[in-house]
C-alpha cells in the first residue's frame, strides 16, 4: 500500500497518544488505588459501589444505635438490680417486724428505714439516662416518671410506651419498660379494690374512691351497684270503687314494657315484696328487674340499653265508665273512662348495692359525687349514670411496690400491739382457775416480773386463787413499790396499786401456754381494762403477710423484667456480630469492586511505558528516512 | 532539424510544468484537504510523411488531482459518525465526572442525612441531635441544589453550543457557495479541465460541515454541489444558501430549536440533524441531560412525597400533627407559546412511586386530549376534558380547564424542577415529629392477660382524638355468649373478639373515620379488662413515627422497584453506561476514520520520496531533452560548418 508522508507521521503521533493516554489512565488509577475512576469505567460497578456504601454505612449506624440501646439497657439493668436489693432488704426487715418480739416502740424504727428505701425506689423509678430523660416513663420522657402525693401515696405519670430501636436491617429492640409494669402497678387496682364500670354502661357515670372506713364492719366481697330508677310502690289490697249501679267484675292489669307481670281481682292484695317476685319473674322478657329495699322499689334495666322502663297499669272490665274506679300500685288514678295510664321511669335516681349472692345490701337515692357506704366500706359515684348502669368493686390484695411500702410502713408505725396504759391501780375480779390439758406453763407477770410461773405438766392440774395470793404475798416482799389496796385474787376483788403514781402491767404471756385457749383463765377476768394483754393485734400478721405476698410478687416481675433486658442484651450483642460480619463483607465485595489490583496496574504500567518508549523511538528512527538526506 | 529544436523545447516546457506540479506537490504537503496532483503526457500531433508519421514531441495532457470520490464520500459520512460520538463523549463525559466525584454525589448526603435520622430517633427527646437532622437536611437539598445546578450549566452550555454550530454551518454553507461559484467559473472543456485546488478547498469545506452535522451532497452538471442537512433540506444549493436559524423553543424559552427556511415556511430539522456536534449535542440534551435532571428530580420528588405523608402522620415535640417536612415546588404544566386558546392545564402529583423521568406533551386536536409520554412515544391517553380529569397518568393528574383551541399543546414535565425546588420546610427543630399521635395503655385494674398494641397510624386527619377510645372487654358483648369489646368514645359500636380461638392475636382497624387506627389485641381478658387509645400527650420519648421515617431510606419508593439510593444509583449507571459506550462507538468510529483518512492518504496523499523520486526522474528528463536541443543546435552548426 502507499503511504503518504503526512500519514506516516499522523500514524506514528496518533500511536503515541493512545499509548500516552492509556499510561496515564493508568498512572491515575494508580494514585486513586481505584479500578473505576469514572462511573464509566464500570457503569454497574458504580451503582453497585454506591449501594455497597450506603449498605455499609446504614450498618456502621446500626451499630451505634446497638451501642445507644446497649446502654440504656445498662442503665435499666444496673436500676433494677438495685431495686431487687432494695426488695430483699425490705423483705428482711418485714419478717424482722413481723416476729412477735418487737414492741410497739422498736416496729417505728423499722418503719423509718423503709421510709428511706420508700424514697430510694421513688427515686429508683425516676431514673433519667444520659439524656436526662426519665427511663420508666414510657414515651412521656421528660415527664417525671413517679411523684407522691401528700398523703404518700405514689402515682405513675408516665405510660406503657415502649422506645424500640432499630439495631439491624429489619431488626428493632425495645430499650426500656414501662414503670407500672415493672414496678407492679397493673392488675394492682387502687391496692384495696379493683373497681368497675360495667362493659354496656351507658351513661358518663364514674366510680371513684373505694376505702375501708370501718375495718370491724368491713365485709370482703365482690359488691355491685346497680342505678335504677328510686320509686314508692303501694302494697296491701287494691282499692276498686265499682259503681253499684252495676256490679263490675273490676279487674287490675300490671305490665311493663308491654309485658303482664300480675292481674289483681276486687279484694286482692299484694305486698311490695310480692310485687318485686313477680316483676323479677318476667326480668327475662321485659329486659327490668326491680329491688325492694326499705319500703323503696328500684326499677333498673338488666339489658346493655338505657331505654326507658315503661310501667301500665289497666283497669278492665268497668262498665260505668268514669264511675267505676282503681287506684293502681304505681299511683295511677284509673277509671272506666280512662282505663289505662303509662308511668315511664328514664332515671337513675336511686342506687341498690347488691353482695356476690345478689342479696341487696343497701339502697338510696343516687346524688352526683355523693358516697354510698355499706359494711363498712364507701365508694363514691359521680357523673350521670344511665338507667341500669353497673359499677362493681371487687376487694384486691395485690399492690404496687410503692404502696406495698407504704402499708409496710403503715403497718409498722400502728400500734401492733393492744398494749394500753394502766392506771395505777388494777382491780382483778372474776378469777376461774384454769385447768390445764396437761405440758402447759401458767405464768402472769407484774410489770414484767413473774407473780408466778409454774409448769402444768398433767392434764387437769389447776391453779388456785390460793396459790395466786400466796404468790402475790412474795412478789410484794421481793418487789417493793406495789400494794395491795383491797381484796384478794381469792375472793375475786383484788385491787393492786403502785406507790409511785407509774403504770402498772399484769400480763400473761402467751408463749407460756402450748395448747391455744387452755390457760385463758385471767383473760376474761379483767375489769376496768386494767389487765394488759401484750399480744399482737390479728389484722398486723393479716397486714404482714400481704406486705410480703407483694414483695415477692414485685420481685418476681422485676427479676422477670431483668431477664428480658438479658435477652435484649443477648439479642444486640447477636445482631452486633451480624452487622460486623455484615459490614466486613460489604466492604470485601466494594474492595473487590473498586479498588484497584496494584500488581496488575503496575506491571501494566511497566509494558506500556516500553510500548510508548518504542513508538517514539521507531518515530525517530522513520523521521530519518528521507530521499531528500540523498539529493 | 528544426523540428527536434521544437521537440525539445516541447519536452522542456512539458517537464518544466511537471516539475513544478511536483514543487506545488511537495510544498503542499501537509496541506490539509490537499490531494496530489499529476502531470499527464501527450504526443504532439506528428507529422505525416510517405515513411509514416513522425512525433513531433510531447504536450501537458492536462493537470489532475489523484482522488477516490468513494473514499471522500466514506471520509465525510465517517467524519460525521467520529466527530458525533468524539463530541458526544465529551459532553457526557462531565456529567460522568461530576457523578464520578463520590463526595459531591447524592448519595454521600443521603446517607448522612439518614444516619442523622437515625440517631436523633435513637434519642428523640434531644434538641441538639434533632438540629444535627435538620442540618444534614438541608445538606441534602443543598446537594440536590448543586448537582441540578451543574446539570443545568451544562444545558446551557449544550444550547450555547448548539446556536454557534449553527453559526458556524451557515458559514461553512456560504464558504461552499463562493467555492461551488468559482468551480462553475473555472471548470472547461465540458468538465475536462477542472479547478483542482478549488475542489480540494471544497471537500475540506464539506468535511468540516461533516463535522458538524451529517450532509449528502448531490453533483449537478455545472460542477457546482448541492449539500443537504437533516432529512434533505437544501443548505447550498448552487451559490444559494439557506440559513439553519436557532429559535427558542415553543415550551421553554431556555432551549433553542434549529429550523431551516423552506420555501415559506419554517421547518425544524433539530431532531433531524444527526451526525456531527449538533447530533452529539442533541443526544446529549436528549439522552443524558434530560432523563437525568428528571430523575434526579423524581428521587427529589419521592422524598419529599414520601417523607412528607410519614412525618405528616406523626407529632412534634410539641405535640402538634406533623406537618411537611420538605417543601416542593409542584408540577407546572408549560403552555405552548403559539396556544391560542384560553384553556390551562394544572398537574398534580398522586403517587410519587409511578413517576417516569420523562415528559410528557398535552395535545388538544379541538375535542380530544391526547397525551404522549415523550421518552417512548407513547400515548398515554386519549379522550375528553372530563376524562382527562378523572384519569391519573404515571403517577400525577392532569387538570384542565375548557377554552383550549385545537392545536393547544402543553408540556409536563412532572420531575424536572423537583431536585431545584426541594426545601427544607420545618426550620425549627422542635418541629420533626418522631413521636406517634396516639399511644394505648391498658387498665391497672385489668386482671386477665390480654395486651393491645397500636400499629403504626396510616392516616392523619383523624388526629388528634376527640377523647380517649376505651375497650371494655364483655362475655357477652355481642349477644349473648358471644365475646368482645365494647367500644367508647371513637367509632363507639363492638368489636367481636373470642379469647377461645384468637388469643394468638386478632388485627381490628376501627371504623371510618377512624380507620387510620389499626391495633392487634391478644391474650385472654377477664370480664371487664379495659384497653384506652388516647392521645400521646408529652409523648416527648416516643419515637415510633421516627422509625417509620427512618425505614423509608430501605423502602421501594421510586417506580422500578428502587430507594432513593439505588433510583441515584440508577443514574450513575445509565449515565456511566452512556459514557462507556460513548467511549467505545469513539474508538472504533476513530480506528475507522484512520483507516479512511488512510485510505484517503494512500491515494491523494503526497509522499515525498516519491516526490523525490519524481523529481530527480523529471530533472533527468530535463537534462535530456536540453540534451536534444543542444544537439539539435550542434548539427544545425555542423551544417552551418559545412557551408562555410
Amino acid at each position: 500500500m502507499r503511504i503518504s508522508s503526512a500519514q506516516l507521521h499522523a500514524t506514528a503521533i496518533n500511536s503515541i497518544l493512545g499509548q500516552q493516554s492509556t499510561l496515564s489512565k493508568i498512572q491515575l488509577q494508580i494514585a486513586a488505588g481505584r479500578k473505576i475512576l469514572t462511573p464509566a469505567d464500570d457503569p454497574a460497578g458504580a451503582a453497585r459501589a454506591l449501594n455497597l456504601s450506603e449498605s455499609a454505612s446504614s450498618t456502621t449506624q446500626y451499630g451505634k444505635n446497638a451501642d445507644i440501646a446497649e446502654a440504656r439497657l445498662r442503665l435499666e439493668e444496673s436500676t433494677l438490680t438495685s431495686a431487687t436489693d432494695l426488695i430483699q432488704r425490705v423483705r428482711l426487715l418485714t419478717l424482722q417486724g413481723n416476729n412477735d418480739v418487737l414492741d410497739n416502740e422498736s416496729r417505728p424504727l423499722l418503719a423509718a428505714e423503709i421510709r428511706q428505701r420508700l424514697d430510694e425506689l421513688v427515686s429508683l423509678g425516676n431514673t433519667r439516662d444520659a439524656n436526662n430523660e426519665y427511663l420508666f416513663a414510657g414515651y412521656q420522657s421528660l415527664t417525671e416518671a413517679f411523684t407522691v402525693n401528700p398523703d404518700g401515696t405514689v402515682v405513675y405519670n408516665g405510660d406503657e410506651g415502649q422506645r424500640f430501636l432499630q439495631i439491624g436491617p429489619s431488626r428493632q429492640i425495645a430499650t426500656g419498660d414501662s414503670g407500672a409494669e415493672v414496678f407492679g402497678m397493673i392488675g394492682s387496682g387502687n391496692g384495696e379494690f379493683i373497681t368497675r364500670a360495667h362493659a354496656f354502661n351507658t351513661g358518663n357515670g364514674v366510680l371513684g374512691t373505694n376505702t375501708i372506713t370501718d375495718p370491724a364492719t368491713y365485709v370482703a366481697d365482690d359488691y355491685s351497684v346497680v342505678l335504677g330508677e328510686q320509686t314508692a310502690v303501694a302494697g296491701g289490697a287494691l282499692v276498686f270503687n265499682d259503681n253499684v249501679g252495676t256490679d263490675d267484675t273490676l279487674q287490675y292489669e300490671l305490665r311493663i314494657n308491654g309485658t303482664l307481670i300480675d292481674t289483681l281481682g276486687e279484694g286482692d292484695a299484694r305486698t311490695q315484696a310480692q310485687i318485686e317476685t313477680a316483676i323479677n319473674a318476667q326480668a327475662a322478657t321485659t329486659g327490668v328487674s326491680a329491688y325492694l329495699d326499705a319500703g323503696q322499689l328500684y326499677l333498673a334495666n338488666t339489658l346493655p340499653t338505657a331505654t326507658p322502663i315503661t310501667v301500665n297499669e289497666t283497669l278492665t272490665g268497668a262498665t260505668d265508665g268514669a264511675l267505676d274506679t282503681a287506684t293502681g300500685f304505681f299511683g295511677s288514678a284509673l277509671t272506666g273512662a280512662a282505663p289505662t295510664n303509662d308511668v315511664v321511669f328514664n332515671n337513675a335516681n336511686g342506687y341498690v348495692v347488691l353482695d356476690s349472692s345478689d342479696a341487696i345490701v343497701t339502697s338510696g337515692a343516687y346524688v352526683d359525687g355523693g358516697s354510698i357506704a355499706f359494711n363498712g366500706q364507701q365508694l363514691t359515684i359521680s357523673g350521670t349514670p344511665s338507667n341500669g348502669d353497673q359499677f362493681s368493686t371487687t376487694p384486691n390484695t395485690q399492690q404496687d411496690l410503692f404502696a406495698t411500702l407504704q402499708s409496710l410502713i403503715t403497718a409498722l408505725e400502728s400500734p401492733s400491739q393492744n398494749t394500753q396504759a394502766v392506771p395505777t391501780s388494777a382491780t382483778l375480779s372474776n378469777f376461774t382457775a384454769p385447768v390445764s390439758a396437761g405440758g402447759e406453763t401458767f405464768q402472769v407477770t407484774i410489770d414484767g416480773i413473774d407473780l408466778i410461773n409454774v409448769g402444768l405438766p398433767l392434764a387437769g392440774d389447776t391453779v388456785t386463787a390460793g396459790q395466786l395470793d400466796t404468790a402475790l404475798g412474795n412478789f410484794l416482799t421481793a418487789n417493793p413499790g406495789y400494794t395491795v389496796a383491797s381484796g384478794s385474787f381469792a375472793g375475786n376483788d383484788l385491787v393492786l396499786e403502785k406507790d409511785d403514781g407509774s403504770d402498772l402491767v399484769i400480763a400473761i404471756p402467751q408463749n407460756t401456754t402450748t395448747t391455744a385457749g387452755a390457760l385463758t383463765g385471767l383473760e376474761g377476768t379483767t375489769t376496768n381494762g386494767s389487765l394488759a394483754q401484750p399480744d399482737i393485734s390479728a389484722g398486723f400478721h393479716t397486714a404482714m403477710e400481704r406486705v410480703l405476698n407483694n414483695l415477692d410478687r414485685n420481685l418476681d416481675n422485676i427479676i422477670s423484667t431483668r431477664s428480658q433486658i438479658g435477652a435484649r442484651l443477648n439479642s444486640i450483642d447477636d445482631q452486633n456480630n451480624l452487622n460486623e460480619s455484615s459490614i466486613l463483607q460489604v466492604r470485601e465485595t466494594l474492595s473487590n469492586i473498586q479498588d484497584l489490583d496494584y500488581a496488575e496496574a503496575i506491571s501494566q504500567l511497566e509494558q506500556q511505558s516500553t510500548s510508548l518508549q518504542a513508538a517514539q523511538q521507531s518515530f525517530l528512527r522513520i523521521q530519518g528516512l528521507s530521499l531528500f538526506n540523498f539529493l | 532539424m528544426a523540428d527536434l529544436t521544437g521537440i525539445g523545447t516541447s519536452a522542456l516546457l512539458a517537464f518544466q510544468r511537471s516539475l513544478s506540479t511536483v514543487g506545488h506537490n511537495i510544498s503542499n504537503a501537509t496541506t490539509e484537504g490537499f490531494s496530489r496532483q499529476r502531470v499527464s503526457f501527450a504526443t504532439q500531433t506528428p507529422e505525416f510523411t510517405g515513411a509514416g508519421y513522425f512525433g513531433t514531441g510531447t504536450t501537458v495532457d492536462r493537470v489532475s488531482r489523484v482522488y477516490d470520490q468513494f473514499i471522500v464520500d466514506r471520509l465525510q459520512s465517517n467524519t460525521s459518525n467520529h466527530s458525533q460520538t468524539e463530541h458526544f463523549l465529551g459532553l457526557v463525559s462531565q456529567v460522568d465526572n461530576l457523578l464520578a466525584d463520590e463526595s459531591a454525589g447524592l448519595s454521600p448526603a443521603l446517607q448522612g442525612f439518614f444516619n442523622s435520622l437515625q440517631n436523633s430517633v435513637d434519642d428523640p427527646a434531644s434538641t441538639p441531635a434533632r438540629q444535627v437532622l435538620l442540618s444534614d437536611a438541608e445538606a441534602l437539598t443543598q446537594r440536590f441544589h448543586s448537582i441540578d445546578t451543574r446539570l443545568r450549566e451544562l444545558a446551557e452550555n449544550a444550547e450555547r453550543d448548539l446556536v454557534n454550530i449553527a453559526n458556524e454551518i451557515n458559514g461553512l454553507g456560504a464558504s461552499l457557495a463562493r467555492v461551488n461559484d468559482a468551480i462553475v467559473l473555472g471548470t472547461q472543456g465540458g468538465g475536462r479541465i477542472q479547478p483542482n485546488d478549488l475542489l480540494d478547498e471544497r471537500d475540506q469545506i464539506l468535511r468540516e460541515l461533516a463535522e458538524l452535522t451529517r450532509v449528502e451532497t448531490v453533483e449537478q452538471d455545472d460542477g457546482s454541489l448541492s449539500v443537504f442537512v437533516g432529512s434533505g433540506q437544501g443548505l447550498v444549493v448552487g451559490d444559494g444558501v439557506n440559513e439553519i436559524q436557532a429559535v427558542r423553543n415553543k415550551f421553554d424559552p431556555e432551549r433553542y430549536d434549529l429550523v431551516i427556511q423552506q420555501g415559506q415556511v419554517q421547518v425544524n430539522i433539530t431532531d433531524q440533524l444527526s451526525g456531527g456536534r449538533i447530533g452529539a449535542v442533541v443526544d446529549f440534551r436528549n439522552k443524558v441531560l434530560d432523563p437525568g435532571l428528571n430523575a434526579l428530580g423524581r428521587i427529589a420528588t419521592s422524598l419529599t412525597e414520601t417523607f412528607n405523608s410519614q412525618h405528616k402522620l406523626g407529632i412534634d415535640y410539641n405535640g402538634n400533627g406533623g406537618t411537611d417536612f420538605f417543601a416542593a415546588g409542584g408540577i407546572a404544566p408549560v403552555p405552548g407559546s403559539n396556544n391560542t386558546g384560553t384553556g390551562s392545564l394544572a398537574a398534580t402529583l398522586v403517587d410519587a412511586g409511578q413517576l417516569t423521568t420523562s415528559n410528557y406533551e398535552v395535545v388538544y386536536d379541538g375535542s380530544n386530549y391526547r397525551v404522549t409520554r415523550l421518552n417512548d412515544k407513547k400515548v398515554m391517553f386519549t379522550g375528553g376534558l372530563a376524562a382527562l380529569n378523572a384519569t391519573p397518568i404515571d403517577g400525577f393528574q392532569i387538570t384542565a380547564a375548557a377554552g383550549a383551541a385545537a392545536g393547544d399543546s402543553f408540556l409536563i414535565q412532572p420531575t424536572r424542577s423537583a431536585a431545584r425546588d426541594i426545601n427544607l420546610f420545618i426550620k425549627d427543630p422542635a418541629l420533626i415529629a418522631h413521636a406517634a399521635p396516639i399511644r394505648s395503655s391498658s387498665a391497672t385494674t385489668n386482671a386477665g392477660n390480654a395486651g393491645l398494641e397500636l400499629a403504626a397510624v396510616t392516616d392523619a386527619t383523624t388526629y388528634p382524638l376527640a377523647g380517649d377510645i376505651s375497650l371494655v372487654f364483655d362475655p357477652d358483648a355481642l349477644g349473648a355468649g358471644v365475646p368482645g369489646f365494647f367500644v367508647s368514645g371513637g367509632p363507639g359500636g363492638t368489636l367481636a373478639y373470642d379469647p377461645a380461638t384468637e388469643q394468638n392475636g386478632k388485627q381490628f382497624t376501627l371504623g371510618a373515620p377512624f380507620d387510620g387506627i389499626s391495633f392487634n389485641i391478644s391474650g385472654t381478658p377477664t370480664s371487664g379488662d379495659s384497653f384506652t387509645i388516647t392521645n400521646n400527650t408529652n409523648g416527648i420519648g416516643d419515637n415510633r413515627n421516627g422509625l417509620s421515617l427512618a425505614k423509608l431510606q430501605s423502602t421501594v419508593t421510586v417506580r422500578g422497584n428502587n430507594t432513593f439510593q439505588s433510583a441515584f444509583g440508577e443514574l450513575v449507571a445509565d449515565v456511566g453506561t452512556r459514557t462507556r459506550q460513548a467511549q467505545i462507538t469513539e474508538e472504533a468510529q476513530g480506528v475507522l476514520l484512520q483507516q479512511t483518512e488512510a485510505e484517503r492518504q494512500s491515494v491523494s496523499g503526497v509522499n515525498l520520496d516519491e516526490e523525490a523520486a519524481r523529481l530527480m526522474q523529471l530533472q533527468q528528463a530535463y537534462q535530456a531533452a536540453a540534451q536534444v536541443i543542444s544537439v539539435s543546435n550542434s548539427l544545425f552548426d555542423e551544417v552551418l560548418a559545412a557551408l562555410r
